[in-house]
């Protein structure tokens, strides 16, 4: 690609903030990623609060936080209300999902890293890349603003499924006083000011409003209209990154001498531009649904709720779950994939030993990605879908563990007979290694369906996917962040704090989200507000008491992190170009990478994972052959 | 100071294997799967132990294999790492073996989800095909709502071929009450489940039963109850607990809004068809019964629409 018609930047504003530049534009995500990280954090211990506590959380809080007497709305009384509650679980998952783990993965990690780590100059087309980010402010706006909205934000689950995200006040009913205010506006017909004062944004907003739930109406439009920007976003990024892959490689850089890091994102965001399409086209039905009145998901006869009816549909419920499970069910492999890559990386850089079996655990990528677009029904084996695709579906979701599977047991071999070094980024790498072997296993129960009949949306699910998501794509993150913060600010973080932090981190997450097993295994349902009104659930309240301490614990023990990664921006010790003798490309740069990323191109003669070569002179083949001296002076023959 | 991330890991997955023996081996405490009262029941708790024991196996190897490396692997022990790139023969074992513990595990599925869920489709919205197997010894229509359930009972027993008509608008001799399911134990039943509003989720947990109702749609569903836990007492004219106290509840498992958390019911076994029909003769007197048609006044006009689409 063209990299000339892509020159350095002049100011400030080019530089830092509409800036073309890959590294830039990666830590713009990272940034905005920590923001929503913590807002997302604190949605869900306002979750936990319920659940530990119910109807009792918000009087201890305000025991502590008397200022915030002022601030609760009179009618809850002195309890969190069941709708509130509802905003906050739905609102958790989507924030974690669509504004952390998936921009942090794909956008920053991806941006950052994709043209270090193949000899690019930049990504193909920067100004995309520029524009993907900043596509994502559009989302930012309707995400926040929906808190404020009449209703507050959405509460249908970050899943919103029809008809309760989608059924209106007034599908087909005319509205004749929104027609004349309409007509009102057209030029032919100049209005008075009087004749606006009703206002018109104040009765589309009413149109909107749901008989199925309050936060289902002007909540939900903005919870579309925020998606809809964030899958944007991410599609313009996969677009790029697969053509940088496949066109900008440096000279001598296969396929097969890329990282794995590189791998789950080519992977990753071929995954992801061929599945979210379908998110986007089914957002938008729902979307015309809420706001004009089409019916994609109201079933033909209508829907009823107390004496007040829809009109009649002519749609199906059950094509949104469809809909939305094609892209939803490949983006856990999204959301992990790339971690994997990373994790892979990481590893071996502390294992000093090569990876063990590059290619199965290429194709095994390959193979989790392309039997991912066949699994997605696992999701709807309770929905009402005919049994016998459920049967297909389990047999495909069967499959998937394998490559699954390969992939541990590879990650196995390479520690074995390796020489660890115990870092925070080796450590956290474990971690997930570790932390993915539960959430694997955690998840053959659901693919057998009978046994899915029962944990179908129970707590279960909730452990399964924090395992998969939490213990084991932000372990993931935490390596990577730990690993690459020394090529991103020139700058190493403490190793010390580090190792508290993954200490404390590691024990309160399995603390918090592994008795969730136990209360799936017992029954207990999710997105329940109140679980203590049942008897068959009384015995398990002590273990959503213990979960819900660990969570706050966990909660605050971020903060050891966070201020170790703020604080190292600034202060940490320096880092040269190379601090853990890696030989992938990245690490042949200065830190940070100048505009143009190498001073020379670099030719690529070996695999990323040359390390325990006994014929070497530091005992590894860095990817381009430069020695340990020549790389540290910046010495490209 | 390595030795003791090795001792971190163990500790940390041997906790978590501790809660589960302990959840399993004190049913006291309440921790494990609840009581199991129909035939469907027992059978997924059996494929649930044995993809537990598939589990533990693979789960102790992987995790033994992953701690005993990093108590032996250190930076600081003696010797090199070994430069093996990879072996093919390992690849192809490791790739085998995960495989078939998933197979075994399809097989024994596979007759349990056929059990459950086969009989009765395609359901009858679809093709308007009789939605019951022939044995159905009872048939009650489970309507769903914010926030609670109706069930419908039928007085008088049904022509196979009346079911469809009988469920949008049934006999004026029909009993409806909310959040009960009475049924008797070895009673054949037969569910019809709908909702007049949003998607809900008709949970069980100790018939192990669980189906989201579907705006448009009727879906069958069956079960067969082993236990019961009540009887009904004619001279106090309610039922009581029986010798089990076992009190079973229903509940909904697919998010329907604010009060999704309060749609509570109850299971009712009966010992027998003798306690069961003296509860419906009872409670058909109290005249509680209301015509479900009159809460719905759609459910008519939907019937006639669904049949134009066919």
């Amino acid at each position: 690609m063209n990299h000339d018609s892509h020159p350095a930047p002049g100011n400030f504003l080019t530089k830092y903030v509409f800036s073309g530049d890959h590294k830039i534009i990666g830590i713009q995500f990272l940034f905005s990623g920590l923001l929503f990280w913590i807002l997302g954090g604190l949605l869900a211990l306002g979750v936990r609060l319920q659940l530990g506590w119910p109807n009792q959380a918000l009087n201890e809080l305000l025991k502590w936080f008397p200022s915030l007497a002022d601030s609760i709305p009179a009618s809850w009384g002195s309890r969190i209300s069941p709708e509130f509650y509802t905003m906050l679980f739905t609102m958790h998952a989507t924030v974690m999902i669509f504004f952390v783990v998936v921009p942090w993965l794909g956008g920053a990690f991806g941006n950052y890293l994709i043209p270090l780590m193949i000899g690019a100059k930049d990504m193909a087309f920067p100004k995309l890349n520029m524009l993907s980010y900043w596509v994502l402010w559009p989302a930012f706006f309707f995400l926040l603003a929906s808190f404020f909205v009449d209703g507050g934000a959405a509460g249908s689950g970050w899943t919103a499924y029809p008809t309760l995200s989608s059924a209106t006040q007034n599908a087909d009913i005319p509205d004749p006083g929104l027609d004349a205010a309409a007509k009102a506006t057209t030029p032919t017909n100049p209005p008075s000011p009087t004749s606006m004062e009703p206002g018109l944004w104040e009765r589309i907003k009413n149109r909107w409003n749901s008989p199925a739930a309050g936060q289902s109406g002007q909540g939900q439009v903005y919870w579309l209209l925020a998606l809809i920007f964030s899958g944007t976003s991410s599609m313009m990024g996969s677009v790029n990154y697969i053509t940088t892959i496949l066109n900008c490689r440096a000279p001598g850089m296969t396929l097969m001498r890329m990282p794995l890091t590189v791998w789950g994102m080519f992977v990753t965001a071929i995954l992801q531009s061929l599945a979210l399409p379908v998110l986007t086209v089914a957002l938008i039905m729902q979307f015309l649904d809420r706001t004009v009145g089409t019916v994609f998901f109201l079933p033909p006869a209508g829907l009823a709720f107390g004496n007040w009816q829809t009109g009649t549909g002519g749609g199906q419920p059950l094509l949104w779950q469809h809909l939305f499970w094609f892209y939803s069910h490949p983006a856990v492999y999204i959301m992990i994939l790339p971690a994997m890559g990373m994790v892979s990386d990481v590893l071996v850089a502390f294992c000093r030993k090569p990876l063990f079996g590059y290619k199965p655990m290429v194709f095994s990528m390959i193979g989790i990605a392309g039997l991912g677009f066949i699994v997605w029904g696992h999701h709807m084996f309770q929905s009402g879908m005919d049994p016998r695709l459920g049967t297909g579906f389990m047999a495909a979701t069967v499959l998937i563990a394998v490559p699954s599977a390969v992939k541990i047991f590879n990650w196995l071999a390479t520690i074995w007979g390796s020489r660890i070094r115990f870092t925070s980024a080796s450590l956290n790498a474990l971690a997930f290694i570790s932390m993915f072997i539960i959430g694997g296993l955690s998840g053959i129960y659901m693919a057998s369906t009978p046994v899915d009949i029962y944990i179908h949306d129970t707590y279960f699910i909730v452990a399964h996917i924090h395992y998969v998501l939490f213990l084991s794509s932000m372990f993931g993150i935490y390596a990577g962040i730990h690993f690459w913060f020394p090529k991103m600010f020139g700058r190493t973080m403490n190793d010390s704090l580090g190792k508290v932090h993954f200490f404390l981190t590691f024990l309160l997450a399995n603390g918090t989200f592994f008795p969730m097993h136990i209360l799936g295994i017992r029954g207990h349902p999710r997105r329940y507000y109140d679980p203590t009104i049942f008897d068959w659930l009384a015995s398990v309240q002590p273990l959503n008491q213990f979960v819900s301490i660990c969570a706050i614990l966990l909660g605050l023990v971020q903060v050891i992190f966070l201020a170790n990664f703020l604080f190292s921006i600034f202060f940490g010790p320096k880092s040269g170009r190379n601090p853990w003798e890696a030989n992938t490309l990245e690490w042949e740069t200065p830190s940070p990478p100048g505009h143009g990323n190498f001073e020379t191109t670099p030719i690529v003669l070996h695999g990323p994972y040359e390390y325990a070569v006994t014929t070497a002179i530091n005992g590894r083949f860095s990817q381009t052959g430069l020695n340990r001296d020549q790389i540290q002076q910046g010495n490209h023959p | 100071m390595h030795r003791f991330w090795s001792l971190l890991f163990a500790a940390v997955n041997m906790a978590c294997l501790a809660l589960l023996v302990v959840a399993y081996a004190y049913p006291g405490l309440g921790w494990w799967l609840p009581d199991s009262a129909s035939t469907q029941a027992n059978e997924i708790d059996s494929l649930f132990y044995l993809i537990t024991g598939l589990c533990a196996f693979f789960f102790v190897a992987t995790q033994g294999i992953l701690i005993y490396s990093l108590w032996r692997f250190p930076s600081t022990a003696p010797g090199s790492p070994s430069p093996i790139h990879g072996h093919p023969g390992l690849e192809i074992g490791w790739t085998i073996a995960p495989l078939v513990g998933l197979l075994v595990i399809t097989a024994a599925s596979l007759p349990v989800w056929k059990e459950a869920r086969y009989q009765g489709f395609p359901p009858p919205a679809l093709e308007g095909t009789n939605p019951l197997p022939p044995e159905a010894d009872q048939v009650i229509l489970v309507t769903a709502r914010q926030w609670d359930w109706h069930l419908k009972y039928a007085t008088e027993s049904l022509p196979a071929e009346g079911i469809r008509q009988w469920a949008s608008v049934g006999n004026p001799s029909d009993l409806i009450i909310a959040n009960e399911l009475h049924v008797w134990k070895g009673a054949k039943v037969s569910l019809l489940l709908r909702t007049t509003d949003v998607i809900h989720s008709f949970f069980v947990p100790a018939l192990r039963l669980k189906q989201d109702t579907l705006p448009g749609k009727t879906i069958p569903m069956r079960f067969e109850a082993t236990v019961s836990n009540v009887r009904f007492d004619p001279a106090e004219g309610r039922v009581v607990p029986n010798e089990t106290k076992a009190s079973w509840e229903i509940a909904c498992a697919e998010l329907c809004g604010g009060n999704h958390f309060r749609m509570r019911g109850k299971l009712f076994v009966h010992p027998d068809r003798k306690s069961y029909d003296a509860w419906l003769d009872h409670s058909r007197r109290q005249t509680r019964s209301r015509s479900l048609t009159a809460m719905l006044p759609n459910a008519s006009s939907s019937n006639q629409k669904e049949g134009a689409l066919q």
